[in-house]
């Protein structure tokens, strides 16, 4: 016979609050309990944790016979990878690349699905948001960053 | 002193040039990224916090306060145009304020609004500075056992009044508790999953989780589902309500008011709840029921008291108690500890200056708002205009240079990048991430009261049930869990959301 669960995204994410707690609960045994008098460093986050991992049973054994969500999820994996693309690239060109190559590869990145259908929309606003950023913050502010590579 | 002497005051702080500079830039800043379709007030208060900790403490939280308000304000203008909530609050409006704007009463749903929220601002300060110091002195009687009872009933009320499922919100907060943790414990110094990330040694850099999990992720969701874009279907004729108007919203406005300043003031409630509680409350009023859905007044000045009262008001537990009410409050206060302020009982005695500052400032700002909605309201409505194409690289450039603003540290940015994910993956799965940025800013006071609470009941744990303050919380707690967790509450709200 077929298992059916009732909401899937509520046993997913059941699934998750599950895993996170028996993780807190086992990372965090390396940090010194103590007694409820006199509580150790990792006291709290055991309880914590063993709460979240009750939870997220709770929620996924409930979850077995709920009712369908009214919508199911809908996974846009492309604009997470690029926008999460961006953000870090920015983290890793701000200090040396400079302000402005980071804003360009957040833009660049960020608008990935129009790079060859609108190019010049993207160059518009790459151009508009790097010189109202470097006005502002380091001009503007007087921000300690380079603007350029140095 | 007593209050008119204090308001004096504040009015002095609020008044220097300065202050009053950063209360104008505030609520321009907020109408104008808040009235932008998908961008809530949580997410412009997040995209903008970073911006204002260079200031000193007053004025930064001046002009947060005016971010917060302005925001959630012109979230309304969003709805009524777009039939486009920004935030759960303005569901309510979409109902009969979006009808209206059908109907070709966009202008008086607008001033309507702007009226409303207005006089109910001013409403609103009143009470936070009458009732203020009297919840304060309250506090002053709270134990440990007391105030960790009070943060769970925060905890688990404000996860039971959001739509989703107890459990779920309920775990989501406590995420929040347990990423509260990380970092060094202040009693003995041992540092908490850092991961042999020094830069966690500090604690997660809370900009950095409210910019991941609202701005970063609200990006990512949209961005999957950019083709289905709302025409601007209604324009604005006429905007000063016709006499009709006025009579029929007096008493709403009224009666949403009292609501938004009574669930305001309890701790916990969340911002949802009062604004719905007005809505339904004008419906069974009404004689023609029949008119409400399709573009009856009373829908729209009612909740939009009720919502501008509850989110003022919402000052009162955070100042005071240090327990905010709902994600946006929990920004403002995450904001006020990394400027080295402790919201609790004797944040007023001990910055007078920054207490009624900020409380006079909060009515010049609302004043401001007005004049800031009615001549400019066209203005804002051609804003929505604005593709989100265009504006979506502009948030997450800000947001980029705001996390990393803070401290310099591109650790931060990566921090946000990781946030974004959780939230991203979290939202996909119905779990909104409001209830952790509560637990995030909750927990390290959680932690701190149960330990002391413990330590003076020598590890007796009945301290919490014999405490009557304590137990009378918890028995709240249960209750409202019990009650919204089954009730019709529920299934009214899920009605409202989707009348069809």
């Amino acid at each position: 016979m077929q298992i059916r669960i009732g909401n899937p995204q509520r046993f997913a994410s059941g699934l998750i609050f599950l895993a996170i707690g028996a993780f807190g609960m086992i990372d965090g045994a390396r940090y010194r309990l103590g007694s409820a008098t006199h509580m150790g460093p990792g006291y709290f986050p055991f309880v914590v944790s063993a709460v979240i991992a009750l939870l997220g049973l709770a929620s996924a054994v409930t979850s077995l016979r709920a009712a369908h969500p009214k919508r199911p999820a809908v996974w846009h994996i492309v604009p997470l990878i690029c926008v999460l693309a961006g953000i870090v690239t920015f983290g890793l060109l701000v200090e040396h690349a400079g302000l402005v190559l980071a804003i360009a590869a957040v833009v660049v990145l960020g608008c990935y699905q129009r790079l060859l259908s609108r190019p010049w929309e993207v160059l518009a606003i790459g151009i508009v948001l790097v010189v109202m950023s470097v006005a502002l913050f380091i001009h503007g502010l007087g921000m300690p960053w380079q603007a350029f590579p140095s | 002193m007593n209050i008119l002497d204090n308001l004096a005051m504040g009015f002095s702080v609020a008044v220097t040039p300065e202050n009053f500079l950063y209360c104008l830039a505030g609520a321009f800043l907020g109408t104008l990224v808040g009235v932008f379709p998908g961008l809530g007030p949580v997410t412009t208060i997040a995209m903008l916090l970073p911006f204002t900790f260079k200031l000193p403490a007053v004025a930064s939280l001046i002009m947060l306060s005016g971010i917060y308000y302005g925001a959630h304000h012109s979230g309304s203008t969003t709805a009524v145009m777009l039939n486009m909530p920004g935030e759960p609050t303005s569901v309510v409006i979409c109902i009969d304020g979006h009808p209206m704007a059908r109907q070709g009463r966009a202008g008086p749903a607008l001033s309507i609004a702007a009226l409303s929220s207005f006089f109910a601002g001013c409403v609103a300060v009143m009470i936070i500075a009458c009732f203020s110091p009297v919840l304060a002195s309250t506090g002053l009687l709270f134990g440990p056992a007391d105030y960790a009872s009070l943060i769970v009933m925060a905890l688990v009320t404000a996860s039971a009044l959001s739509a989703e499922s107890l459990t779920t919100t309920t775990a989501m907060a406590a995420l929040g508790v347990l990423l509260g943790t990380v970092g060094t414990d202040v009693n003995s110094g041992t540092i908490r999953f850092a991961f042999g990330q020094p830069a966690l040694a500090d604690g997660v850099n809370f900009v950095a989780a409210a910019v991941g999990l609202f701005a970063f992720a609200d990006v990512i969701t949209h961005v999957g589902t950019l083709h289905q874009r709302v025409p601007l279907s209604a324009k604005i004729t006429g905007l000063l309500p016709t006499r009709a108007d006025l009579a029929a919203s007096w008493k709403a406005i009224l009666r949403g008011t009292a609501i938004g300043s009574a669930f305001g003031i309890l701790p916990g409630t969340g911002p949802l709840i009062s604004s719905f509680a007005s809505y339904v409350m004008e419906r069974q009023l009404a004689t023609d029921r029949t008119r409400f859905g399709n573009g009856a007044i009373e829908g729209v000045a009612g909740p939009e008291a009720a919502n501008n009262a509850a989110a003022l008001t919402h000052f009162i537990p955070m100042l005071t108690l240090g327990i905010p009410a709902g994600a946006a409050n929990a920004l403002l206060m995450g904001a006020l500890i990394m400027q080295g302020i402790a919201p609790g009982p004797l944040l007023i005695s001990q910055h007078a200056n920054l207490f009624w500052g900020v409380v006079a400032s909060m009515w010049i700002g609302n004043l401001m708002l007005l004049v800031l909605n009615l001549p400019l309201v066209g203005i804002w409505v051609r804003l929505l205009a604005i593709p989100y194409r265009v504006l979506y690289p502009a948030v997450l450039v800000f947001c980029c240079i705001g996390v990393y603003s803070v401290s310099n540290a591109t650790f931060d940015v990566y921090l946000a990048a990781g946030f974004a994910l959780i939230g991203f993956v979290f939202k996909q799965l119905d779990c909104s991430p409001a209830p952790l940025i509560l637990g995030l800013v909750l927990g390290p006071m959680l932690e701190e009261n149960m330990r002391r609470a413990l330590l003076l009941s020598r590890g007796d744990f009945s301290i919490f049930l014999t405490r009557p303050i304590s137990l009378s919380m918890l028995i709240v707690t249960v209750a409202l869990a019990v009650i919204f967790s089954r009730s019709a509450f529920r299934d009214r709200q899920a009605r409202l959301a989707n009348p069809q």
